[in-house]
């Protein structure tokens, strides 16, 4: 039905906003009186009354200045002129949030982001449904459509010969982390579990293969100095917080007109309770995935602990507890990653993370060696396992190569990261290839983004590209090394950086916050939603269009990929896998990369 | 067996009103009083929409009666046995009308428009005698005018200049004791909806369309074919400047009088700038137009709080400031004739004792009266 709507700005300038809400509702047949600007209160109910019939008034604010006590004086206004109980008010604008206009007695109140379709349903009496193909996101298998055949037959040769001498290396060789893994895979129902039937007979056997920090817990409950337990308060209020949050809110969608990349955010607070509220909202901001972070001290322990804990440290520990708390508290269309690339307990976390419910897991033999702090014979066959764990409980995992951070040259990064796709692929398992979108040192030496940050980056998709028919995920995050201080400059390089990768198509990115490398603690959610919102813009800004890199992208994809060709001969050389990480042929001392020390002489023949 | 319909008003944000109502409430108690609670509008629950810090929330004991939103209801730690559910809908849902049956704190979320809660007074007296109190929520006025009287809280938080918060709380009170007009009986069994004017006899002369008289144009309109030597202008709801001063200068330099008959003194509150509001309607008399009312609504106390909200620049957050208490306190006392407190350092006995003396005998819902 036809509706007769004034709308108002009680502003002395801005009326942009009802302007745009006009059009629609005459487009869909409503009659419209726009009154002008900085008109007082009395005169726009005297315009009202001067109607024979009007049954909405829309009034807009954009300056927030006493906007409180303004909006309170209008609507007493039209409660005392008799107008509150015959017609209906709404308020919107930059200034107005719904929760204030409630509580001042409006009958709606729209703030910014409002769409006109929304108003349009407040006229009408209908009830707003956001549009569902906006809203209704769903999980993506970012490996369904690659083959994992080599364009590049003589790299994918040698990396089949590499395989080989590992998968023969790894026969007969276990250690304390993969005992864990097989424990927990084999003893641990999660099931039963959940239904709080207990844990079967893994403890049984688990504190035997733990390093002192759980040995303690499992003995006598003692936690790690720096962990807690939640209280049942905390609990209670963490259930109470979802279910409020979960009600009022909704997910967005990031890609504009096309479907890659996807875009995923980390979190790894050290409280899972905040890690939950930093998941809402980079869900609430359009994250299509999440990244769990564990802390640097659990990579180095042989073990978890167990329960719902907390801690003030970097990254969140891995209980079973705490990541079936954050599963449970995330949205379905929601990529779940957990990663376990770098530390003593590498196949437990995959064992974990697939039978809580992840999607993914990241593995790295050579970064968890040479970047990471593991020893590389206990990363080599750990990371063995946890390949074939991952093939087991189907999920995918990246392969991520930031020992270039360190000052690993791209090439030989890329060359271990290859070697562990290539074997990957032997077990069954399928591998995303995770290249640096980064300032590293490498760069700054050799000066390779000394005219821009395109064609190094542009050149390292093109070199996997010619070598093999693999998904591409850079990170993690993009843009590493070109963030400072300043948010707005992160957020800009941050979303420059995730166009080039929208640009060249590859499936996904990993951004970070725009505080993540200044925070000095836990990152903001501010921080968060500043790069998720500017990564929105600038795709909707690019669309279908793109970056076109110089000719000179060409020529260091070729460099990397004779680099990685030269890198996998050098492996072959050495005769084994383990030695060549230990020669530095993956990346030498000079450059920055030590073998790591955790877990030394641990692997055992069984 | 008494009752009364008390509003708690504040002119700001931060002004006290929860403090005072909860001070009135514990009081109650104490004398055993039966105790109706609910608010106008809601208070943005724990936190304050706009400077985010934190609200008390209020306590209720076994037996009290609370009507509040539906959502409310479901975060309270009180047990509440629900009475009734009315059709009065809020963003929270639609009002309950609850019994406390065990104590606990609670938020309450009530009617923000005058038409509902006239619904809810009505609704709230079915259970039975004792004081009922609309808890007012940010500086919403317009819908205390279906109490029995207000108390007004104000304070630095609505300005921290004693001497302007002086005035302004004097012209408020001069406005709430705008006496009733001598003929309201004549004029309230009429039931006027609308802007009209009748002649000495209480015959209709002329009327508008609403209930409201804002333009010069209107104003004159309604005295076109006025020629009798008395007359009373009812305006059910507001007026403006403009109309008043097209009054004034309709009757200045006339031997003809004017008794102008506002609906209740809380429409006028609702003027932007209150204070040549006032000075314009007191400019009236001097052109012999008599002010009334035909529904009083007297405030009874003002309660004033020294504490405001101050925004720090640095932080971009709002940290507790105060202004002088004696001299504010001192201050509003010269400029009103009715009793200022500040509940925190007097308490509530007398403001109960004020309420109490405004309390008249309980109807009960079935009485019959036979002529």
């Amino acid at each position: 039905m036809k509706k007769v709507v004034v709308l108002a700005p009680i502003d002395p300038v801005h009326d942009i906003g009802l302007k745009m809400i006009g059009r629609g509702l005459v487009e869909a047949g409503h009659e419209i009186l726009l009154l002008q600007p900085d008109l007082k209160p009395d005169e726009i109910i005297e315009m009202i009354f001067s109607r024979e019939k009007v049954d909405i008034l829309l009034l807009s604010r954009t300056l927030g200045y006493g906007v409180g006590e303004l909006l309170a004086r209008f609507i007493d206004l039209t409660d005392a002129a008799g107008l509150r109980s015959k017609i209906k008010i709404g308020i919107g604008g930059m200034a107005i949030r719904p929760e204030l206009a409630a509580e001042l007695g409006f009958d709606a109140g729209f703030g910014p982001g409002t769409t006109v379709e929304e108003v349009i349903c407040f006229v009408e009496g209908r009830e707003y449904r956001p549009d569902p193909f906006r809203s209704k996101k769903s999980k993506i298998d970012m490996t369904a459509n690659y083959d994992y055949q080599y364009l590049n037959s003589s790299i994918g040769e040698k990396l089949g010969r590499i395989s080989e001498m590992i998968i023969d290396w790894a026969k007969n060789k276990t250690s304390p982390g993969v005992k864990r893994g097989i424990l927990r895979d084999e003893l641990w129902d999660v099931e039963r579990w959940r239904q709080r039937l207990g844990n079967g007979d893994l403890y049984n056997y688990y504190p035997e293969l733990c390093s002192e920090i759980p040995q303690k817990y499992y003995a006598s409950g003692e936690l790690h100095p720096q962990t807690r337990r939640f209280t049942i308060e905390e609990a209670r209020g963490l259930e109470k917080y979802l279910e409020e949050t979960k009600a009022r809110m909704s997910v967005l969608k990031l890609q504009h007109t096309r479907k890659k990349p996807l875009v995923f955010n980390q979190y790894g607070t050290g409280c899972p309770f905040m890690d939950i509220g930093h998941i809402l909202a980079s869900e609430a901001w359009g994250a299509d995935g999440v990244v769990h972070f564990d802390p640097s001290w659990g990579a180095r322990t042989e073990g978890f602990l167990d329960g719902f804990l907390t801690h003030q440290e970097d990254g969140t520990v891995i209980t079973p507890a705490n990541l079936n708390r954050i599963h449970n508290s995330l949205e379905k269309s929601t990529l779940w990653q957990i990663r376990a690339h770098r530390g003593l307990n590498t196949p437990e976390t995959v064992v974990l993370a697939g039978k809580i419910g992840a999607d993914l897991t990241k593995i790295n033999i050579c970064y968890g060696s040479l970047g990471a702090g593991t020893d590389p014979e206990r990363m080599t066959i750990d990371g063995y396992h946890s390949i074939l764990f991952a093939q087991k409980y189907n999920m995918p995992f990246d392969v991520v190569t930031n020992e270039e951070l360190a000052g690993v040259p791209a090439y030989k990064a890329f060359a271990g990261m290859l070697i562990v796709s290539d074997l990957a692929v032997r077990l069954g398992a399928r591998p995303i290839l995770q290249p640096l979108f980064a300032y590293s040192p490498e760069v700054m030496i050799h000066e390779y983004m000394e005219d821009n940050f395109i064609d190094f980056n542009a050149g390292k998709i093109f070199a996997l590209r010619n070598i093999i028919n693999a998904p591409i995920w850079p990170g993690a995050p993009i843009g590493f090394l070109t963030h400072t201080e300043d948010r707005v400059q992160s957020a800009t390089t941050t979303a420059l950086h995730a166009c080039l990768a929208m640009s060249l198509e590859v499936d996904a990115i990993s951004i970070a916050s725009t505080d993540e490398a200044y925070s000095g603690g836990p990152i903001s959610v501010p921080a968060k939603i500043d790069t998720l919102r500017a990564v929105q813009d600038s795709f909707r800004f690019f669309g279908k269009a793109g970056i076109h890199p110089t000719d000179q992208a060409d020529k260091y994809a070729e460099q990397i990929i004779s680099g990685v060709e030269e890198t996998l001969e050098n492996v072959l050389a050495a005769g084994d896998f383990v030695t060549a990480i230990h020669k530095g042929v993956l990346g030498s001392r000079e450059e920055g990369a030590y073998p790591g020390r955790a877990g030394k002489d641990t692997v055992t023949t069984k | 067996m008494l009752e009364v319909v008390i509003g708690i008003a504040g002119t700001a944000k931060n002004t006290g009103k929860t403090t005072t109502t909860a001070a009135i409430l514990d009081e109650l108690r104490h004398r055993g009083i039966p105790i109706l609670l609910t608010s106008i509008g809601y208070d943005g629950e724990n936190l304050d929409n706009i400077t985010g810090l934190p609200k008390p929330r209020l306590k209720v004991t076994s037996g009290d009666i609370i009507a509040t939103a539906e959502k409310c209801v479901a975060t309270t730690t009180a047990k509440l046995k629900i009475l009734d559910k009315t059709d009065i809908n809020t963003p929270l849902g639609k009002v309950l009308i609850t019994q406390v049956l065990s104590p606990g704190l609670i938020v309450t979320a009530g009617p923000n428009k005058s038409t509902d809660v006239r619904l809810l007074r009505d609704l709230m007296h079915k259970n039975g005698p004792g004081v009922t109190i609309f808890d007012g929520a940010l500086s919403r006025i317009a819908p205390m005018a279906e109490t029995d009287g207000i108390i007004l809280a104000t304070g630095a938080a609505r300005n921290t200049n004693i001497p302007t918060l002086s005035i302004e709380t004097e012209i408020l009170w001069r406005i709430c004791s705008i006496p009733y007009t001598e003929e309201r009986s004549k004029l309230t069994e009429k039931s006027i909806d609308c802007v009209t004017l009748f002649d000495s006899n209480f015959a209709k002369i002329a009327s508008s369309r609403h209930s409201s008289l804002l333009t010069v144009q209107e104003t004159k309109e309604l005295f076109q074919n006025f020629n009798d030597s008395e007359g009373h202008l009812v305006i059910p709801g507001i007026t403006t400047e403009n109309a008043l001063q097209t009054l004034y200068q309709l009757f200045i330099n006339s031997k003809q009088r004017l008794f102008l008959n506002f609906g209740d003194p809380i429409k006028l509150l609702t003027a932007s700038n209150l204070a040549s509001f006032y000075r314009q309607l007191e400019d009236l008399s001097t052109a012999g137009i008599f002010i009334g009312v035909l529904r009083r609504v007297p405030l009874l106390a003002v309660t004033v709080n020294p504490f405001y909200p101050e925004y720090r620049f640095e932080s971009k957050t709002y940290v507790p400031n105060y202004i002088d208490f004696r001299n504010l306190e001192i201050s509003v006392k010269r400029k009103i004739a009715v009793p200022v407190y500040n509940v925190e350092r007097h308490g509530a006995s007398k403001l109960v004792d004020i309420i109490l003396a405004h309390a008249y005998r309980f109807e009960a819902p079935g009485t019959i009266y036979f002529d």
